[in-house]
């Protein structure tokens, strides 16, 4: 009895060895195609790869101990508290909870998220009409419960990697935007550009954009009108929002979804009640989906 | 018969690697296959949605079972009750701050916890650190601030609110719980390998054993609960939420509720309740903030893996009234 036990176990280790490599697999796929970074933000890469090497090490142990003839026992103190399953039924169920993600991960991992996700999400497209009545310039140390934040050295990114912007540098893009007459949206300033934008309205019409997002279109939109939008991320594609600008032209016939990259001038509509920037699009031009369909690090570091 | 038992399972084994390895090699082959093009779309965004979710829990997770292996190795009893201060009520001011020190996410503190319970550390503690350490640390603070650029007192409200709250907790905790255990323990009917017969024989070796062990324990209800996650994600309309927003009483209900679905890391959360800033009242979002992550439905199953049923129970029921009504009075008070 007791020797059939763990015989079964052996298999258990088995299974959980090759599942753990399994994953192993799914993570070295995901970094070398760099698809890792549509499911979560650069800035984490470094977790993937130490679960990489966890799972290949334990991974690696447990095929050993599940086909190693003699039976090792381990003492870990732990008072039976582990368990496994001891009908047929439910060790496969257990175990397909692992092997399908695996599966579809390993097939589906290249999808972009489009806008049938933005649709059930918030967008804001101006400044909060609740923030913009009590609106104060946010003192720098001005409270000393503000904890530290480790300030790494400027010019320290990569491209591939934005770091968060320092206070410093938010407002030097701020003025930046209100100076240039053309602003050029790019990657790694999507967000805070954005927001610019909206709050800095009223200085920003006229001015000359080129911005590049996929076509999303809200429900009470006119026929000319489109979102130019991108999903910005934080740490994972589960805490992704949407970001975007109106815009307005002839584009009634381009459908959801395609990537498109416009140039306009910044106006000013009405939309739910509160004014909202507007591209008139001047030019445009369909594009593939970009390598990088997100944009990342929302957030403004603490200096 | 059990012989045939042996081929069949040796045989799914390597049947199972290989697979892994053809999809490894060939998967930009096979999904180009005509048959995918009739899944739903929304297939694919669970399917992305919840494996993000995984893989951003994973490391955290793995970092959980060696801290906790860790103390299982290096810290004693004895250790615990020395720095535990004497006081069972004081205790829990000291433990709803450590998080300042040790910035430690959801997904992290619950092995450890469960850990540092089962070494003798009392349970009102425990959860007073569990609830705490993922909120009251400089992480989540700074990405409150910043999310909430135009109201920066969202942040330090966030703060206090939530060492309010597991203050309250842990002593609601200390009352109800305070002599019986809480954690999860199997029924010693399936003796199994603890035979004890090579006693230190390899102990690194042991611990590997033991973390993947605690891995699979804990990811089968991880899966499920990053399964259900997807889902909500996935297909539940945030916008139908806007008309609840301007409720007073109701608003903050409104934004638990979510922030349960969503199981959104705590260092992110902050970016998503300030997508609702122009439409949900502040104490809505304070409500979001405090409440998503101590409680949501990655971390509920998590919990189950762990805690017996029936104090997970009485956490699902304590944490939400808790933070509601301190919210409330929040709302009424200070702001």
């Amino acid at each position: 009895m007791k020797r059939m036990n763990s015989e079964k176990k052996t298999y258990h280790h088995l299974f959980r060895g090759i599942i753990l490599i399994g994953f192993m697999l799914l993570l070295l796929k995901l970094l070398l195609t760099n698809n890792i970074t549509l499911f979560i933000a650069p800035k984490m890469n470094g977790f993937v790869y130490f679960t990489l090497f966890v799972f290949l090490l334990l991974g690696v142990l447990l095929i050993f101990r599940g086909t190693s003839e003699e039976n090792a026992h381990y003492d870990c103190e732990c008072e039976g508290e582990h368990s496994y399953p001891k009908l047929k039924l439910m060790s496969l169920l257990l175990y397909l909870i692992f092997i399908i993600p695996i599966t579809t991960g390993l097939l589906f991992a290249d999808h972009v998220l489009g806008s049938s996700v933005a649709k059930n999400r918030t967008l804001k497209l101006g400044a909060d009409s609740q923030d913009m009545a009590n609106i104060q310039p946010v003192k720098k140390n001005s409270s000393s419960s503000n904890p530290s934040q480790p300030d790494s050295t400027l010019g320290s990114s990569s491209a591939e990697m934005p770091e968060p912007l320092t206070q410093t540098e938010y407002s030097s893009l701020t003025s930046n935007l209100l100076q240039a007459p053309s602003v050029n949206v790019t990657d790694d300033t999507y967000v805070p550009m954005v927001n610019i934008i909206q709050e800095k309205l009223p200085k920003m019409i006229g001015k000359t954009i080129t911005i590049k997002g996929f076509i999303y279109r809200e429900k009470n939109l006119f026929q000319d009108q489109i979102i130019i939008a991108r999903y910005g991320i934080t740490c994972c594609v589960a805490d992704a929002s949407v970001y975007g600008i109106m815009a307005k032209g002839i584009v009634a016939s381009l459908p959801n979804d395609k990537w498109i990259q416009v140039t306009g001038t910044i106006e000013q509509t009405i939309f739910d009640g509160s004014s909202i920037p507007i591209i008139n699009i001047q030019d445009y031009k369909i594009i593939p989906v970009p390598k990088q369909p997100y944009v990342y690090d929302a957030g403004v570091r603490i200096e | 018969m059990f012989n045939l038992t042996k081929f069949i399972k040796g045989s799914f084994s390597i049947l199972l690697f290989s697979l892994f390895i053809f999809l490894f090699l060939f998967a930009e082959l096979v999904n180009k296959l005509a048959i995918f093009d009739k899944f739903p779309g929304a297939f694919f965004n669970v399917n992305t949605i919840f494996l993000s979710i995984i893989l951003e829990a994973i490391p955290f997770i793995l970092l959980g079972v060696f801290v906790s292996a860790i103390i299982q190795a290096f810290v004693t009893e004895n250790t615990i009750q020395k720095i535990m201060p004497r006081n069972a009520y004081l205790a829990v001011i000291p433990a709803a701050l450590i998080g300042i020190i040790f910035p430690i996410c959801e997904c992290t503190i619950i092995p450890v916890v469960r850990r540092l319970i089962k070494k003798g550390m009392p349970a009102h503690i425990g959860v007073v650190i569990m609830l705490s350490a993922p909120i009251i640390n400089p992480v989540v603070y700074a990405s409150t601030y910043f999310a909430f650029k135009s109201t920066p007192y969202m942040a330090n409200a966030r703060m206090f609110v939530s060492f309010i709250c597991t203050i309250i907790i842990g002593l609601i905790i200390y009352r109800y719980f305070r002599s019986s255990d809480v954690l999860r323990t199997r029924k010693p009917v399936h003796q199994h390998h603890h035979d004890h017969h090579h006693p230190q024989k390899n102990k690194l070796l042991a611990t590997f054993y033991h973390a993947s062990d605690e891995l699979f324990d804990m990811g089968k209800y991880l899966f499920i609960g990053a399964f259900l996650a997807s889902l909500f994600q996935v297909f539940f309309d945030r916008n139908m939420l806007l008309s609840l927003g301007t409720s007073t009483a109701g608003a903050p209900g409104v934004m638990m509720g979510l922030s349960y679905v969503l199981s959104v890391c705590s260092a992110a959360d902050a970016f998503i309740a300030s997508s609702f800033s122009s439409t949900f009242t502040k104490g809505s979002l304070l409500a979001f903030l405090v409440f998503g992550p101590m409680l949501d439905i990655k971390n509920t199953f998590m919990l189950v893996a762990y805690f017996k049923k029936r104090f997970v129970l009485f956490l699902m029921v304590v944490i939400p009234i808790v933070v509601y009504v301190t919210v409330y009075i929040f709302q009424l008070t200070v702001w």
